[in-house]
């Protein structure tokens, strides 16, 4: 479900920019071309000032509104300041990955960009791995710095780490081979397996006030239930951000967004409670997810409009189980959910095509009108195709600003419906 | 360091056996070569055979030989079947990987056949992560067959999985990116922080007996440097392996090889010793250890020679990893790097070349006969070409065997006078007289099982030095390092002490009052009062039940000196004399407690010959009083 055109896809009709695009019969590093080679410069300005967007608002809520214990507060600025040197990194990184990726072959073309001379660039792919092993080497960094040796957060979060690091090992895998979608599908349900041992939670749900004389209980115990709901939440999480693609910046854009708004999230139930387990749950998905911020924004610089580089499925698996298990660890999976409501819909209403009841091309893309410039919807099931109907045509960079738009309205939403629902749901 | 030679690697000077080495123009899932594209059938005879050797002296060990908790049976048994489903998937899926990775240009061809028809063949690469991949699914299901949900070993585990999933993941990367030498030096170290945040053992070493005078010191405290020597372990285990390869089947073979000695030593540790931390620590390692054996022979099964396919540094970071984190975390590093003999030879013998004091080439192989088929060592500075010197020349095949043997007789010397270790506690050892490898390894386990039952027991024993065993200065430093205990000089930690502390609360002084001792502890089990009891009715006292609902003494009555009341309770029945079952207590128990729900009730016992109480303790308190 990538946005790119793999070299080697046989069926292809438009000519082939290079035309041998499946070799180097040159030994790569001795080529000049790729001697030559040297990515467009990342686009810094924006995403330093959506980062200090970010960082005023979250340190306003740390310092100055809520009242958070001082021992916290010292661990949280440790996990944002090396969060930000694995944003240096990351961006340090891409350039010098990115020549080993494209020596390699492992490059796609701009689909969305076809017919222009942007969509005959090779566009080196699956760039995620160095936010993950950068975001792996942040994560284990911190737990050195946040956890002490006899902490009993120790197993949630090397289960944390394990899935996660099994999760890109297998996206990592699928970009390589291009693993079948079977296996694709039955992969994440191992690797959530860690996760569902160190899960050490209540397996009960709260039934809505409104329901109680109806069902006739107020807490109901799922058990094993539950945890087969957390599973499919992994496998849903995992795959939705994959669905929820196809445009330069979509993948990564809506995990910074996803991901700002869990911090938020969290921020706000530490400053609201006063049980100390609670608050370590929240303060250890902070600490998951900053590094997943920062190290996505790094990504981002290079993938926003137009990309220079490409995430990959190693990317999308990665951000997804990230959030999935901060979500599931840190026992707000409901409120997750909320947030990946666009996800939710985009999945939704793309069943008919994923089951095979319609029709499913290879990319579910939209049209590209090379002398406009703008996109037009097709009839494929996916929010993508559906935004560009309802709102009429427009260029790939607005698209892709309206669909996060729309990721942010919806997390907004979810802040609100909680905070209206306090006291009547729960 | 691999054995392959990339199909883009430039500095090639023989022909190129295809002309366009580099890429495939056509689309590689239409080209019909692919799709006649077929594996050599595995050799599964061969391999069937050494699993079949491999089984039966350890389900000899485990049933027959020693006396293991039968739980420990049970999970153990799982553990093996598991991984022998492991052992199929493996072989089942690396035909479907080759495919899927020869479509992707990952290939190479094998240097040693260069030359011959064989040396023309695209053999598929980095085969490995298939194994890595189905030992950590077999992994995560262990662990949800062996652990329970608040198990200690949680921890361990999930930092086990963290950290060999992280160097899969590392090892896959250098292999499809080619990732510069300093980088592979430098990733491991973060991926062995996790372990050393799971390490909860101890940080102190044995100074060898002759040392003591010089050092000062008989045990000696290292703290942070210790964990640097963890982490150095880690960056040794995971680069030796790559470093010893370069023949058909040797990476794999000496995995199976090393991973098979580690599984017998946890065998006869678990066997010997009657400590369940221990035991626990070396049932770990049997856990992370037949998955690992028997996904590395489904390998092995295509990579013994000639091979069809190769395994990529993807399988030696992954195998090293494994090796090194239960050499970690089940605490027998020091025995682990006897086994990595071999390793650490080659490691040595290669340091010139690998710095740079002689001139390295890329590939540090014999030179290959294409009339004889035999290989001829070079002056290259590693055990391939030492044995190749030494031993004159011989087909790869012989010669893997050779460095196979060699890495086995390490391994068994080493099991061998671990298996001569008495299972009393006398220091004698029978067995024909050890090498010098053999007594380091037997004394370091030896003392620090000593010291170990030394702390716990707080009994010594006599040491029965036989005279004329070369293990003499041994049983000094057992004397030594008792006197020291006795005269409280330095704290021993035990090996398998866990460092975290796990603290109870004793006592809630909110609605609750103090009785005797045992009222700081939890309230008692029926179990723990029927032991009890027993107790009681073996000293040949009388038991007793008293209940009252105050509970406490009291001076409502006289303030005069001496006086309280509330000392004596209610009597319930009369004292049961001739009792001489404790159910019957039991029994009155259960019917005292139905009667008086909301009252204190103890048990007293009386001795008839000294005319006095000599046991009391409360089994009920009223439900609203706090535990």
């Amino acid at each position: 479900m990538a946005v790119r055109r793999r070299p080697s896809i046989p069926n292809q009709t438009a000519a082939p920019p290079n035309p041998d695009p499946g070799g180097d019969p040159q030994p790569p590093n001795a080529a000049p071309s790729l001697d030559q080679f040297s990515l467009a410069p990342p686009k810094l300005g924006l995403i330093l000032s959506v980062l200090a967007l970010f960082l005023i608002p979250f340190f306003y809520f740390l310092f100055v509104h809520y009242q958070v214990e001082s021992d916290l507060r010292y661990y949280i600025s440790i996990c944002v300041a090396l969060s930000l040197v694995g944003f240096g990194f990351t961006v340090g990184l891409i350039p010098v990955a990115a020549r080993y990726l494209l020596r390699r072959n492992m490059f796609g073309y701009d689909i969305n960009k076809r017919g222009t001379p942007q969509g005959e660039v090779k566009v080196p792919e699956t760039l995620g791995i160095v936010t993950a092993i950068v975001f792996l080497v942040v994560a284990i960094v911190l737990q050195l710095c946040t956890l002490t040796a006899d902490s009993d957060w120790l197993v949630e979060y090397n289960a944390a780490l394990a899935c996660i690091c099994f999760m890109t090992l297998l996206g990592f895998v699928d970009d390589v081979l291009d693993v079948p979608w079977r296996v694709k599908l039955a992969l994440p349900f191992f690797a959530s397996l860690p996760l569902m041992m160190a899960y050490a939670g209540h397996t009960s749900i709260i039934i809505p006030k409104p329901l109680v004389p109806y069902v006739g209980l107020s807490v109901l115990d799922l058990g094993v239930i539950y945890k087969v709901y957390m599973i499919l939440l992994v496998i849903f999480c995992t795959n939705s951000i994959n669905i929820h693609a196809g445009l330069n910046g979509l993948e990564v854009g809506q995990t910074v967004v996803i991901s700002f708004a869990v911090l938020i999230h969290n921020l706000m139930q530490i400053g609201a409670s006063t049980d100390i387990d609670y608050k370590q749950a929240h303060a250890f998905s902070i600490y998951i997810m900053w590094p997943l911020l920062t190290t996505s924004l790094g990504l981002l610089a290079f993938n926003w409009y137009p990309s220079s580089v490409f995430v990959g499925d190693t990317y999308t698996y990665f951000a997804g189980m990230s959030l999935a298990v901060v979500g599931i660890l840190g026992h707000f999976s409901e409120t997750l959910l909320l947030f990946f409501l666009p996800q939710i819909l985009n999945f939704l209403y793309s069943c008919p095509q994923l089951f095979g009841f319609v029709h499913c091309p290879r990319h579910r893309l939209p049209r590209f009108d090379t002398q406009t410039g703008l996109l037009t919807g097709t009839n494929d099931m996916n929010l993508v195709n559906l935004f560009l109907r309802l709102f009429g045509r427009c260029t790939e960079k607005s698209l892709c600003i309206r669909l996060l738009i729309f990721q942010a309205l919806s997390c907004l939403m979810c802040f609100g419906l909680r905070y209206i629902l306090a006291g009547w749901y729960k | 360091m691999a054995v392959r030679r990339r199909p883009s690697i430039p500095n090639q000077t023989a022909a190129p056996p295809n002309p366009d080495p580099g890429g495939d123009p056509q689309p590689p899932n239409t080209a019909p070569s692919l799709d006649q594209f077929s594996l050599a059938p595995p050799k599964l005879g061969l391999i069937l055979s050494v699993l079949a050797l491999f089984l039966i002296p350890f389900f000899y060990l485990l049933f027959v030989h020693y006396q293991v908790e039968s739980d420990l049976r049970y999970y153990i048994s799982i553990c093996v079947a598991l991984s022998l489903v492991g052992f199929v998937f493996t072989v089942g899926l690396i035909p479907v990987a080759a495919r899927y990775l020869l479509r992707r240009n990952m290939f190479g061809y094998d240097i040693n056949k260069r030359g011959t028809p064989q040396g023309e063949v695209k053999v598929p690469e980095t085969l490995g992560i298939v194994t890595a991949i189905v030992f950590l699914v077999v992994a995560i299901v262990l662990q949800l067959c062996t652990l329970t949900a608040d198990s200690d070993w949680l921890v361990e585990y999930n930092a086990a999985l963290a950290c060999i999933c992280f160097m899969t993941l590392l090892g896959f990367d250098d292999d499809v990116l080619d990732v510069p030498w300093r980088v592979k030096l430098a990733l491991p170290f973060f991926a062995s922080l996790p372990l050393m945040m799971a390490y909860a053992g101890h940080t102190s070493i044995i100074i060898p007996k002759p040392l003591v005078p010089y050092v000062g010191l008989s045990v000696l405290d290292l703290g942070v440097i210790y964990k640097v020597y963890m982490i150095l372990l880690v960056i040794f285990c995971t680069n030796s392996i790559n470093i010893h390869a370069g023949l058909n089947g040797l990476e794999v073979g000496q995995t199976v090889v090393i991973s098979f000695a580690v599984l017998i030593h946890n065998l006869m540790q678990i066997g010997a010793s009657t400590d369940i931390d221990y035991k626990q620590a070396h049932a770990f390692s049997i856990y992370i250890m037949w998955p690992l054996l028997t996904t590395s022979l489904g390998l092995l099964a295509f990579n013994w020679y000639p091979s069809s396919v190769f395994v990529g540094d993807t399988y030696t970071y992954f195998a090293g990893m494994s090796l090194a984190v239960v050499g970690i975390l089940g605490h027998f590093s020091e025995t682990l790097l006897l086994f990595f003999l071999p390793q650490i030879l080659n490691f040595l013998y290669s340091c010139p070349q690998l710095f740079g004091f002689v001139h390295c080439p890329r590939h540090r192989l014999p030179r290959f006969d294409t009339q004889t088929g035999l290989l001829t060592g070079t002056n290259d500075m590693n055990l391939v070409n030492l044995f190749l010197r030494l031993f004159g020349r011989c087909t790869e095949k012989s010669l893997c065997i050779r460095l196979l043997i060699f890495q086995i007789h390490d391994q068994k010397d080493n099991i061998l006078c671990l298996f001569a270790k008495p299972p009393s506690n006398n220091l004698c050892c029978t067995t024909p007289p050890p090498s010098p490898t053999h007594t380091i390894c037997f004394s370091l386990s030896r003392i620090r099982r000593v010291l170990r039952e030394n702390k716990m027991s707080s009994v010594f024993l006599q040491p029965k030095v036989s005279s004329g065993t070369r293990l003499a200065g041994l049983g000094s430093s057992y004397h030594s390092a008792q006197k020291n205990a006795l005269s409280g000089k330095f704290k021993i930690q035990p090996p398998s002490a866990r460092l975290r502390v796990y603290c109870m609360k004793t006592w809630s002084p909110i609605n609750n009052k103090k009785f005797e001792t045992l009222s700081y502890v939890p309230p008692l089990s029926e179990e723990s009062i029927a032991k009890e009891l027993d107790y009681i009715l073996s000293k040949g006292w009388v038991p007793c039940l008293e209940f009252d609902e105050v509970g406490a003494v009291h001076r409502t009555n006289s303030r005069i000196p001496g006086y309280y009341d509330g000392r004596y309770w209610t009597l319930w029945k009369l004292p049961m004399f001739g009792c001489t079952d404790s159910a019957q207590v039991l029994r009155e128990m259960e019917e005292c407690k139905n009667t008086y729900p909301n009252a204190y009730i103890r048990l007293i016992s009386f001795d008839s010959n000294r005319q006095c109480q000599c046991m009391s303790f409360v089994i009920q308190k009223p439900s609203q009083v706090a535990n």
